[in-house]
């Protein structure tokens, strides 16, 4: 897929949770070239920013020419995005990366987003919706129910929703692998294939897994996943891999890191995966999770 | 010193015959500063009232190379570019220049390699590269197909002397570089690079022992993080250098307050972008009363009006790096603007700005 820049223009741009919002741009070109997975790079247009801002694409809408962008406000540059008003041009510069892949022989698919990373997952799932007998779960993850990014627009979407926060404002109380492990486990029959152990997390505590019910025990489980598509914090995204190469799923991670070009040139985004150091904006975002080299890149991650 | 084989012995004669003819013609520029000459040549014969928009002579000469005009890329902004080719035309560069190409592959720098900083970018790549093999297998090719007639200044890098030489050996061997540029300067990484860079004499030691493996122009990358870099880019010159570029990154450092913690695992990065382009303007301006040969400028370069400063405070030709980044057609833009300046001012041949600036009234 080529890449271009196109001069946007913004119409909307509003907050729709605490600290996360949501910009609608008319990009025709964009928005009839994205694929689930890709991203821009926006440029500040401002001289005090050297660097255009990695954003993953959320929605595309050939019909109107208008992408949508959900960010979360973590720093300078995204702090000044969310300053832009209507009728602002800004250049964006993309569909960059992959896309997810999507195998022809996969039918049951899980969707697992945490925070603002469900983002990403918006494409993929209105691409799953069009294949035929194609069976969506999603677990949506966040901090509180307020933060369930896009929840209005997953939940009516996917065959089952379900969600985990924080503070147990909505849904399992905790992290996302509690769900998570029920929902593996309730479509295994026999043992699976080893202990279920999350890796470590260094900053926070691992939820029990939750015990099952007699009901789910006894009904006869369901058909296993596919494949898992995954975003979220990294520190999600570790046990989440952990449990997906445990239960024997094919998991595909998209990744975040710094970015200088985002076209490959300039080698800031690299991540140690098992055939050698890979770009995140050219390679990636997204990368089979049994690739990546968790223990290597987690240290040299960012918080 | 190494005996030259004879048939590049006679291709540099004839280069530098070639050089002469040139210099005679045009590279006058530094010497006249804005004099009187910049009226002649059939160019200038075209300037009238009414006529239409004068048609610029932006050619320059670094060594035997001649550019098609000054603009370039700064090494590790553009890598070999491929990854441009489908946003800018890469034709309409006056060179390219590419990513450092070390003996062996390097793995660069673990940990986070980029901040961003006020009006600028600290990064820690650590000259992350596949080797010098794998660049004549798949950058040279490439280059070859798409711009064949783009001149290539390959950038080298090495820890030590043998493996900035060996680099250049496979590369004279492989044909289709127009240039070498000597990476001695580099702060991201722990031994050659910048090591290199701050010692004349050591700057001088790698020069020469290179100087030996190609008659091809050799530009030697300076770096700012000197007390004086009019020292290492004499001591180049006098070790054959047949160019300077300046500056590499400007060594710093950046610091979480929150988890009190370096950012980068080596601590210290570099320092590129718009926040370090009155640095650069200032050592451009420095090594042009310093050294003789021809100096490709660069730190911060953005715009063609950035172009003409670093021009007119000495350099030949002038790269743009970090711009790059946020405007991946920042090049040719640049080179857009510099026309449009060229014509403005009347300057029908691009060569006259350099050197050409006056003192402040």
């Amino acid at each position: 897929m080529t890449k271009f820049l196109e001069e946007a223009r913004v119409i909307t741009n509003r907050m729709v949770a605490p600290g996360i919002w949501s910009m609608r741009l008319t990009a025709p070109r964009l928005a009839e070239a994205a694929a689930p997975g890709q991203f821009v790079q926006v440029q500040l247009g401002d001289s005090g920013h050297a660097l255009r801002r990695p954003i993953s694409i959320y929605q595309a809408d050939t019909g109107r020419g208008e992408i949508r962008l959900l960010y979360q406000t973590v720093g300078v540059g995204t702090r000044l995005m969310a300053t832009w008003q209507a009728d602002r041009r800004c250049s964006l510069l993309g569909p960059l990366g992959v896309s997810w892949p999507v195998p022809e022989d996969a039918h049951r698919m899980l969707l697992i987003g945490g925070g603002i990373g469900t983002a990403p997952l918006a494409m993929l799932t209105q691409q799953l919706k069009t294949r035929i007998a194609t069976h969506v779960t999603m677990i949506q993850a966040a901090q509180t129910a307020e933060r369930l990014v896009a929840r209005d627009f997953f939940e009516p979407l996917v065959d089952t929703w379900i969600c985990a926060t924080d503070d147990g404002s909505e849904g399992a109380r905790g992290l996302i692998t509690g769900p998570l492990v029920t929902l593996l486990e309730s479509t295994v029959r026999q043992e699976p294939a080893a202990a279920a152990e999350p890796e470590q997390e260094p900053e926070q505590e691992q939820e029990p897994e939750p015990e099952q019910t007699p009901e789910q025990e006894q009904a006869p489980a369901p058909e296993r996943f596919d494949v898992a598509y995954v975003c979220g914090p990294e520190v999600m995204q570790i046990p989440v891999a952990q449990l997906c190469a445990d239960y024997g799923l094919r998991c595909y991670v998209s990744l975040e890191r710094r970015m200088a070009c985002g076209i490959g040139a300039c080698l800031g985004c690299v991540v140690k995966t098992k055939s050698g150091l890979q770009k995140v904006c050219q390679t990636g975002p997204i990368f089979n999770a049994e690739e990546v080299c968790w223990n290597d890149n987690v240290a040299s991650r960012a918080r | 010193m190494i005996t030259l084989p004879p048939e590049l012995a006679k291709r540099y004669e004839k280069e530098a015959a070639l050089e002469l003819e040139f210099d005679e013609d045009t590279q006058s520029g530094r010497a006249a500063a804005a004099g009187s000459s910049a009226q002649s040549g059939p160019a200038a014969e075209q300037k009238a009232p009414e006529a239409p928009p004068l048609e610029v002579d932006l050619r320059v000469r670094i060594g035997s190379l001649t550019l098609a005009n000054p603009i370039t890329t700064a090494s590790g902004t553009f890598a070999a570019g491929r990854e441009f080719n489908d946003l800018i035309d890469i034709t309409r560069l006056g060179a390219l220049t590419t990513k450092g190409v070390s003996a062996t592959a390097w793995k660069g720098n673990s940990g986070r390699r980029l901040a961003e900083t006020a009006s600028g970018v600290l990064n820690s790549i650590g000259l992350q590269n596949p080797g010098v093999k794998h660049f004549i297998r798949y950058d040279l090719p490439w280059l070859q197909e798409h711009a064949p007639d783009l001149p290539v200044i390959v950038n080298v890098c090495g820890h030590r002397i043998s493996d900035y030489t060996t680099v250049i050996e496979r590369l004279e061997e492989a044909g289709g570089v127009a240039a070498y540029e000597l990476n001695i300067s580099c702060p991201n990484v722990d031994c050659g690079g910048m090591a290199m860079g701050v010692d004349p004499a050591a700057a001088a030691e790698v020069t020469t022992a290179c100087r030996a493996f190609s008659l091809r122009p050799l530009i030697v990358k300076l770096t700012p993080n000197v007390t004086d870099i009019t020292e290492v880019a004499r001591a180049v010159e006098a070790a054959g250098a047949d160019a300077v570029s300046l500056i590499n990154t400007i060594l710093g450092m950046a610091i979480d307050a929150r988890s009190r913690k370096l950012v980068f695992k080596r601590g210290v990065a570099g320092l590129s972008g718009p926040a370090i382009k009155p640095v650069a303007l200032r050592m451009v301006y420095e090594v042009a009363h310093a050294v003789k040969i021809p100096i490709i400028g660069m730190g911060g370069v953005a715009t063609g009006t950035d172009v003409a400063e670093f021009m007119l405070a000495g350099a030949t030709a002038v790269a743009l790096g970090t711009a790059n980044f946020d405007n991946p057609c920042a090049t040719t833009d640049a080179l857009d603007e510099l026309t449009r300046y060229c014509q403005e001012q009347g300057v029908a041949k691009v060569t006259k700005l350099t050197g050409a600036v006056r003192p402040a009234s």
